[in-house]
């Protein structure tokens, strides 16, 4: 239901969308199967952007509280409610060329991001835990393995410098290159919503998702669901259609069945 | 460790030990958690429902994620 009324709004293909990003390998196996919450993160995702398809003020006050809610699952969300302003402004005015009126940019950030922070006040003060995840999720997790860029090259460049034994290691010089990835990370993700107040805000919301699962300081292959749940909206190319297959059909392999990860992905 | 009143975001899972500690990997006992506030109650709420026993509260877990797929389809 909520794919489709997507597809409907933005355009794509709503079999292609639910195909990679619900009935994938990656979804079932690793993401159900796994029981990560990567995948309710991303079920909510999707329910909010369906709601703020719709249109009006309305739609996009509901669209940003579940997002909002969305967001206190795994904090990726908070780009999704970020781009339901660029892909509210667009379904409003499809055909429009150039910026829409600053005006409007400005009240439905003002509305999606007032709506969306009450969610998550009401929700971290209502559980008891606060907003102590806010810090938590900045924090330097022990995960170390290549699919993280600027975890693969603090690697290389300590193999580089001739630090072989502790190249894994988690230590400043790993930190401080997990840092830039994090800062660049905000700066592509505000890039990209400036580009997508133009044109294509999906495209560039899916596009932003991709990049931050593979710049987050630890990555681990189920966080390509955050992108794929909607990639199957947007790609048309097909050599982007491969590179995504091949993701997909070489994550599932990566985390044997016992629920560890392989040998190949940890250096 | 809710249900001992300690804040998962402050100390890790060796502040509460028991079933599910042992079954844990060593990696993570001594790391706070990651989860929103929201995923932190569902957890929790799922240790009270499946009897703090971890084979069943595995299972149960799938329930919320099997959810968020049926949300994206």
């Amino acid at each position: 239901m909520t794919l489709p009324s997507i597809a409907r709004r933005i355009g794509g293909r709503t079999e292609l969308g639910l195909w990679l990003g619900v009935a994938s390998p990656l979804t079932l196996v690793l993401g159900v199967g796994g029981g990560h919450n990567d995948l309710l993160m991303a079920g909510l995702l999707v329910a909010g952007l369906a709601v703020v398809c719709q249109g009006s003020w309305t739609a996009l006050v509901l669209g940003s509280a579940i997002l909002g809610i969305a967001s206190v699952v795994k904090t990726p969300a908070v780009a999704g409610l970020a781009f339901a302003v660029p892909i509210w402004l667009h379904v409003r005015q499809p055909h429009r060329r150039g910026l829409p009126p600053v005006r409007m940019i400005v009240s439905s950030s003002a509305v999606a991001g007032a709506v969306g922070i009450a969610t998550m006040t009401i929700v971290s003060v209502g559980s008891g835990l606060g907003w102590a995840w806010v810090h938590e999720i900045s924090s330097d997790i022990s995960v170390v393995n290549w699919l993280s860029v600027p975890t693969a090259i603090a690697i290389f460049l300590k193999l580089a410098t001739g630090h072989v034994s502790g190249a894994t290691s988690l230590d400043a010089s790993m930190r401080f290159i997990r840092s830039l990835g994090s800062a660049l990370t905000g700066v592509v993700l505000a890039v990209l919503w400036f580009v997508a107040l133009r044109r294509a805000p999906l495209t560039c919301l899916v596009i932003g998702l991709g990049a931050a699962a593979v710049l987050v300081p630890a990555v681990q292959p189920w966080y390509y669901c955050w992108a794929l749940v909607l990639a199957g909206l947007v790609v048309t190319r097909r050599w982007v259609w491969i590179v995504l297959m091949t993701t997909i059909v070489s994550s599932v392999i990566m985390i044997r069945p016992n629920g560890r990860a392989s040998r190949w992905i940890r250096p | 460790m809710m249900a001992h009143g300690i804040n998962p975001y402050t100390f890790g899972p060796f502040s509460a030990p028991g079933p599910f500690t042992n079954e844990m990997s060593p990696r993570w006992v001594f790391s706070p958690a990651p989860y929103g506030p929201l995923w932190m109650q569902i957890a929790h709420a799922i240790v009270g429902v499946s009897g703090n026993h971890p084979t069943v509260a595995v299972l149960l877990l799938r329930l919320p994620v099997l959810v968020g797929v049926l949300l994206a389809a």
